[in-house]
């Protein structure tokens, strides 16, 4: 091996080998194209396993979110109940010098806390803040106003605040063991002995400390005011004051402790003032994704979408403060070809029906036999060119959760107030293909060549799909807002059908419109 | 074609364009063949190598950069598909073939222009598939793509001193042959 100069040896092979070319056989190209399609076509089809496997994710999400937010809008709203009972000292003037201090409760409702069951709530106090321990008045807390009605057919008044303690209607009292009736704070007089008993006219209205024997009303001043006993108060007499207006004071009358009363009524919003109404235009890049399920399937079907527009309006409806639904109607136009297509049409029978077919990937069409100078028989053909793109319109159908994200609102200039907010959309959309039309050139066998437009295309069906957006909305009115909407769609079934390929769109596009809110504030 | 053909193909076939796609094969596939032949055992295989190694560029030629020929760039796609099919049936093919007869005896020198005079393209084409695939592969890759035995060592999972014996053995298999071949011609 010692005369083998290895760089010579291998320098001789370069000299021979480099730069030489072997032709592949003719089938090679065909076998390249048609293992490329299928690599193709596996990985659509893993892919549309994928996206199949997260819209089912999606739509359990969604179902759950609509669930929740039906269950958060349906669950029963707890009666507001009267927590601390307050009271407003209201002073009304008998006479000029007579003046009588009225507690008027002032209620003040507080959230309960979520509800016993009825057994647990008619055994309990209703009102878990009541730290009166007298039973007998633990009923009066809606209004603090209990009203019976005694023997004698007078009112009586057993107290307006639960929390002072008053006496029960038949409790006796202590120096004449009669039967009276006491309200601490209706009325802050000195306390009287001598009326009851009394027929209700001889009885004056309102009996308290005074010089002679109840005919003269004394006049109270604030510290006397302080140091008063109660009174007590023919309710008879002081019917009408107790539903005067010039009281203020609430109408008496009897009411079921809380716990028994129905539900406190929601306070509601007009389904109209939900309503919001959009209207908006979109720049749409749709693509075509071709699933080839048969080998015929490979020959045809290579058109690509162009740009095409979006316009729609669609409604919303407000289903708490941040999410909404929104619905509403597209028209979408687009076109598609295969850059200077050139095909041999072979004349084929379907539905009884003897013709040239285009066949691609959105759709077949007959070539209209009218055009042609000779009837089509079955084995003829024909040369088909398309120049032009074939047009493309469709209908959506859009239904889409929206969520609101983030909320400023600012002043402009210092004037002019400005909503800023930012959303994300998540939705689905139904597609129905409303018309498709072009225009292609014919050379027939003959020598004939002609121009003719071909609509009509078969084999369309609708779809559906996925959208997902996130939008800026800045609002500048009492009622308007202008909005701008990155979304991403994706279809999730074939726009044709009964055809051995599978055609679905996903698309990007861009929605630029403007919002009308019926009820903003 | 210049290279601005070439730049406008590629970016057609960056864009998906299946014309495109037909022009760049009939450019560079009698090319491509013949860098396949070298890597395989016969034509059919070389074939399936074209094919997937064609696959593979046209997936992949949105990542060409630019950065030296755009027919060195396919190439190594090539090469590089040639030493994953060898990778994955490298078990099998060692058990196909192997034979140590050919290492046996003295060699007289060859010089270059005694192989470049006397043997055909495809007769050398030939006895480098004649090769066993693990002398096959390294000879090419050290001759032709002009590879490191370390580089070697590392692509193939071998030792250095393994890619460098392969080589030598596979250099002494091929001039016996040649030897053959001439003094049957003389």
């Amino acid at each position: 091996m010692a005369d083998f100069d290895e760089n010579e040896f291998d320098e001789g092979f370069r000299r021979v080998i480099e730069g030489q070319g072997a032709e592949p056989p003719p089938s090679a190209w065909a076998n390249i194209r048609v293992a490329a399609l299928e690599r193709q076509l596996i990985r659509y089809q893993s892919a549309a396993l994928w996206l199949k496997g997260i819209a089912g994710v999606l739509a359990v999400l969604l179902g759950v979110t609509g669930y929740l937010l039906y269950q958060a809008k349906s669950e029963p709203t707890e009666p507001l109940a009267m927590a601390t009972p307050e009271s407003k000292r209201n002073t009304v003037f008998i006479t000029r010098t007579e003046r009588v201090f009225v507690d008027r409760p002032v209620i003040r409702y507080v959230e309960r806390q979520r509800p016993e069951s009825k057994s647990q709530r008619l055994n309990s106090d209703p009102n878990p803040l009541n730290s009166n321990p007298n039973q007998s008045t633990q009923n009066n807390y809606d209004r603090n106003v209990t009203l019976n009605n005694p023997p004698d057919g007078a009112n009586k008044i057993i107290g307006l605040s639960n929390n002072k303690k008053v006496l029960d209607p038949k409790q006796k009292t202590a120096d004449g063991g009669q039967e009276s009736t006491r309200s601490e704070n209706l009325v802050d007089r000195k306390p009287d002995s001598n009326l009851d008993g009394k027929t209700p006219a001889e009885t004056p209205a309102i009996d308290g400390p005074r010089g002679g024997k109840g005919t003269e009303l004394a006049t109270t001043s604030a510290e006397a005011e302080q140091k008063a006993a109660p009174i007590n108060l023919n309710l008879l007499t002081a019917q009408p004051l107790l539903t005067s207006r010039t009281l203020s004071m609430p109408r008496l009358r009897y009411r079921l402790p809380a716990s028994l009363l129905p539900k406190a009524p929601k306070i509601r919003i007009p389904l109209s003032e939900k309503l919001s109404l959009s209207a908006y235009v979109s720049p749409d890049w749709s693509k075509v994704d071709v699933r080839r399920d048969e080998a015929d399937a490979f020959k045809y079907g290579d058109e690509e979408l162009q740009a095409g527009i979006v316009a729609g309006i669609r409604a919303g409806l407000s289903l708490s403060k941040k999410w909404s639904l929104l619905a509403g109607v597209e028209f979408g136009q687009n076109t598609f070809d295969d850059g200077n297509k050139r095909l041999i049409l072979n004349a084929e029978t379907i539905d009884g029906q003897t013709a040239y077919f285009y066949r691609t990937a959105l759709g077949t069409v007959g070539i209209p036999s009218d055009l042609l100078s000779t009837p089509v028989q079955p084995g003829d053909v024909v040369g088909l060119e398309v120049h032009e793109p074939i047009q493309r319109w469709v209908l959506n159908l859009p239904l889409s959760l929206r969520y609101d994200i983030w909320q400023k609102q600012f002043l402009l200039l210092e004037k002019l107030p400005l909503k800023f907010t930012v959303y994300g959309l998540l939705g689905g959309y139904a597609q129905l293909p409303l018309r498709q039309e072009g225009v292609v050139e014919i050379y027939e066998d003959n020598g004939r060549e002609f121009t003719g437009e071909v609509k009509n295309f078969r084999n369309l069906r609708p779809s559906y799909g996925i959208n997902l957006g996130a939008g800026a909305e800045l609002g500048f009115a009492r009622h308007i807002s202008v909005f701008v909407e990155p979304n991403y769609s994706q279809g999730l079934s074939s726009v044709v059908k009964d055809m051995p390929l599978r055609t679905s769109i996903n698309g990007f596009g861009v929605k630029f419109g403007a919002r009308w809110e019926f009820g903003k504030k | 074609m210049n290279s601005a053909e070439e730049e406008k193909l590629i970016k057609a076939c960056r864009s998906g364009d299946g014309s495109a796609f037909e022009a760049l094969y009939r450019r560079f596939s009698a090319k491509m063949m013949a860098v396949c032949y070298r890597y395989c055992h016969d034509r059919d295989e070389a074939q399936d190598l074209l094919q997937e190694g064609f696959i593979k560029v046209f997936e992949q030629i949105g990542k060409f950069r630019g950065e030296g020929s755009f027919e060195g760039w396919i190439r190594r796609i090539m090469v590089l598909t040639a030493l994953e099919k060898y990778r994955k049936d490298r078990r099998v093919r060692e058990s196909r073939y192997g034979s140590v007869a050919d290492l046996q005896g003295d060699m007289q020198p060859i010089s270059s222009d005694d192989i470049y005079s006397q043997m055909s393209f495809d007769e050398l084409v030939g006895m480098i598939q004649e090769l066993t695939p693990a002398y096959r592969m390294v000879f090419n890759l050290y001759v032709f793509e002009g590879m490191k035995h370390e580089e070697i060592a590392e692509k193939l999972g071998v030792s250095v001193g393994t890619s460098k014996s392969n080589l030598s053995d596979a250099r002494r298999i091929l001039q016996r042959r040649i030897e053959k071949v001439m003094y049957d011609l003389n």
